[in-house]
């Protein structure tokens, strides 16, 4: 029993990295219809900016503030100045976002260098706790479940039951009837867009902790956050939890019960619900 | 008359001196590294070894000026090939060095094959090349997948005492074949490997699959490659596997990784490869204090490689007077050529594959006058004289085939 409650815990914290990347991912897709290409390069470029905080001020927490917060402002520009050329696009914006992918990845390999770097864990959040029957399991992993827990709560609450969250939702489902009715949407978006690109660069500082930091981890990353949003359905936040926590546990269970067939056991499932709901699980035919 | 005369002698002696700077001119020596991309860090080791040498012969050998020029390659074939036939056609080198990463291997053979120029193949080490695949104008001066896991094999089984054990191989080519051949030799011996367990390129997280690791086994030896080696470590130390089993390396620590390592992987057996950085040979201690000098940091093993690859292939060009251009005799040269590289003494066998030693690695931590207390992998085994073949014939190793799981 206890082997299946580890890969089960290896796959909800999996699950948990996989949500906070692809939940603002999601979002900025369904309310702005941006497909965001770089937001693997955010992921990346937040982790390395944490790890220099985390270097210099010894505090996890600020690096991970700081990986988010430098991700928000690098995304609000290129918004600004570049990705609302493309709106109305999307193969445009497709290109223009890889293009930036590339752009990113350069800078970072020339300030961080081409060496796999590891995010150091706080001391705190070191060593084993001990779960009920005996259990023992990293720290540092049931921390991270912990906290997707409390953002998947907090963003639903938020996106369900908050006056900005109605207006969210009703900006995802009509955005001309939004703006009709006199509500700024161009602020919405530019919030919801900041919030996804801090998400973006929180998680890759929480990422970079146990998956490392490295160049190439842009592309990996993109992947990942386009499986878990493909089968969750695009746009949907809840699809998004739900996504995560699939490809999460089929990567645990996968890799261990059967690992030469893993990259399969990922995409299989995908291409299984493509056949069948195209839209994803929770994702609306528009 | 006279006129005529003195046409035809400055005729003549324009004609001389065309043919004195045709051969005067500099030998152009094309080099294909990743030194963008993913693999920079690598790449750009790599280059940098390869210069040092150059630098501190004073860009010289048999008599001409020697001229490098470096090639992207990105670490991918296309890129590859792209940069070799530029190198070829357009800068028109006299011969190839590299490349890097495996696959990139036969890309960059096919046009050495195409083309008849001369190409060095160092450190891209895929097993066939010098094998099944051979390219008679393709001479490698790095080493082979699987050429220092046969060693590897017999040190589990003889030095450790190992009879159970459980491998964790990369799974593609290069993790293929260190692993199997270990498992080759280790068997033959009589020990008994518990799993093989293959790990995929694409993973991320090492969590599940150290799960499958069979209770009763003693020992873990790790095959991994890049950025795997930092993840399969956490892992490791984080889930308390080192409380269970026995960690022994033989692709897990090269000194790129170490960069990134606490005291915890200090006393691990850390990889079995033709180079450790604590070889204690005076070739090794000069290129040590002048690689450091230079650039600020340990070399890597791509670093040793092209160093020693330069080093062989100015020694070459010397014995031929530098005459590159005869394309037979410049590949003959290098097929003599023996020399003793900060890795020790290398020469080819029959299949242009160098018989080299094969040094088992442990990480220390040293205190480097230089650059302070760093970790640093030291030799604590070496077999001399390996071949590609290890202990069986050409003809056994080859009937046999390649290392496929």
């Amino acid at each position: 029993m206890t082997p299946v409650i580890l890969q089960l815990l290896n796959g909800l914290s999996f699950a948990a990295l996989l949500f906070l990347l692809s939940s603002g991912f999601t979002l900025t897709f369904g309310l702005a219809r941006v497909v965001n290409m770089a937001h693997g390069a955010y992921y990346l470029f937040g982790g390395y900016i944490g790890l220099s905080v985390i270097g210099l001020t010894d505090s996890f927490l600020l690096g991970v503030l700081a990986g988010g917060i430098a991700v928000a402002l690098l995304n609000a520009v290129l918004d600004r100045y570049l990705i609302q050329r493309t709106v109305g696009q999307p193969l445009m914006q497709v290109l223009l976002t890889i293009g930036i992918v590339y752009v990113i990845a350069e800078i970072a390999l020339i300030v961080w260098g081409g060496n796999p770097i590891r995010v150091p864990v706080p001391n705190w959040a070191r060593g084993p706790v001990e779960l009920p029957g005996g259990i023992f399991y990293p720290r540092y992993r049931f921390l991270l479940i912990v906290l997707g827990l409390l953002v998947a709560a907090a963003l639903w609450a938020f996106y369900r039951l908050t006056p900005i969250g109605a207006v969210v939702r009703a900006g995802v489902d009509d955005r001309e009837m939004v703006s009709a009715i006199g509500i700024d949407i161009g602020l919405l978006f530019a919030l919801v867009f900041a919030l996804a690109a801090f998400l973006a660069g929180a998680s890759g500082v929480l990422g970079g902790a146990f998956l490392t930091l490295y160049p190439h981890a842009e592309w990996d990353t993109l992947i990942l956050a386009l499986v878990v949003v493909i089968v969750g359905g695009l746009g949907s936040l809840e699809g998004a939890m739900v996504g995560s926590v699939i490809v999460g546990l089929i990567d645990a269970f996968g890799r261990w019960l059967w690992p030469e067939a893993a990259a399969f056991m990922m995409f299989g499932p995908m291409a299984v619900l493509l056949l069948i709901r195209p839209q994803g699980l929770f994702g609306r035919a528009h | 008359m006279t006129g005529h005369i003195a046409l035809k002698a400055a005729a003549i002696a324009v004609g001389l001196l065309a043919a004195q700077a045709a051969h005067a001119d500099a030998i152009k020596i094309g080099v294909m590294l990743p030194v963008s991309g993913g693999l920079a860090k690598s790449g750009i080791d790599a280059k940098n070894g390869f210069e040092l040498y150059w630098n501190k012969v004073g860009n010289e050998a048999g008599g001409r000026e020697v001229e490098i020029i470096v090639a992207d390659t990105v670490c991918n074939p296309d890129n590859a090939i792209n940069a070799a036939r530029r190198l070829v056609f357009n800068d028109e080198v006299d011969f190839l060095v590299g490349p890097l990463c495996g696959h990139e291997g036969p890309a960059v053979a096919q046009v050495s094959e195409e083309t008849g120029v001369p190409l060095l193949l160092v450190p891209a080490a895929a097993d066939n090349q010098t094998k099944w695949n051979r390219i008679p104008t393709v001479i490698r001066t790095g080493f082979s997948s699987s050429q220092d896991a046969h060693p590897f094999g017999e040190y589990l089984y003889n030095e450790l005492g190992l009879r159970n054990v459980t491998f964790l191989g990369q799974d593609y080519s290069y993790g293929q074949e260190k692993t199997l051949g270990a498992v080759e030799t280790f068997e033959a011996l009589g020990g008994t490997v518990d799993e093989i367990l293959w790990a995929p390129l694409s993973t991320n997280d090492y969590a599940p699959l150290l799960a499958s690791i069979p209770p009763g086994t003693e020992a873990v030896v790790p095959v991994v490659v890049g950025v795997h080696r930092n993840r399969f470590i956490e892992t490791w130390f984080d889930f308390g596997y080192d409380r269970q089993f026995k960690l022994v390396g033989l692709n897990l620590l090269q000194a790129d990784a170490l960069t990134d390592m606490d005291d915890r992987v200090v006393g691990l057996i850390s990889v079995a490869q033709n180079y450790s950085q604590g070889i204690d040979t005076p070739e090794n201690k000069a290129f040590m204090d002048a690689f450091v000098e230079n650039y600020s940091e340990i070399p890597s093993y791509f670093a040793e490689m092209m160093y020693s690859t330069a080093k062989w292939a100015h020694e070459a060009i010397n014995s031929i007077d530098g005459n590159v251009e005869d394309r037979d005799a410049f590949l003959q040269a290098v097929r003599d050529t023996e020399i003793v590289g900060p890795r020790g003494p290398l020469k080819l066998d029959e299949f242009d594959n160098p018989i080299q030693t094969t040094y088992i690695s442990r990480v220390e931590e040293v205190d480097h006058p230089k650059l302070g207390p760093v970790l640093m992998n030291v030799p604590v085994k070496a077999y001399e004289n390996v071949s590609q073949f290890w202990t069986w014939t050409p003809e056994e190793f080859l009937e046999r085939g390649p290392y496929t799981k």
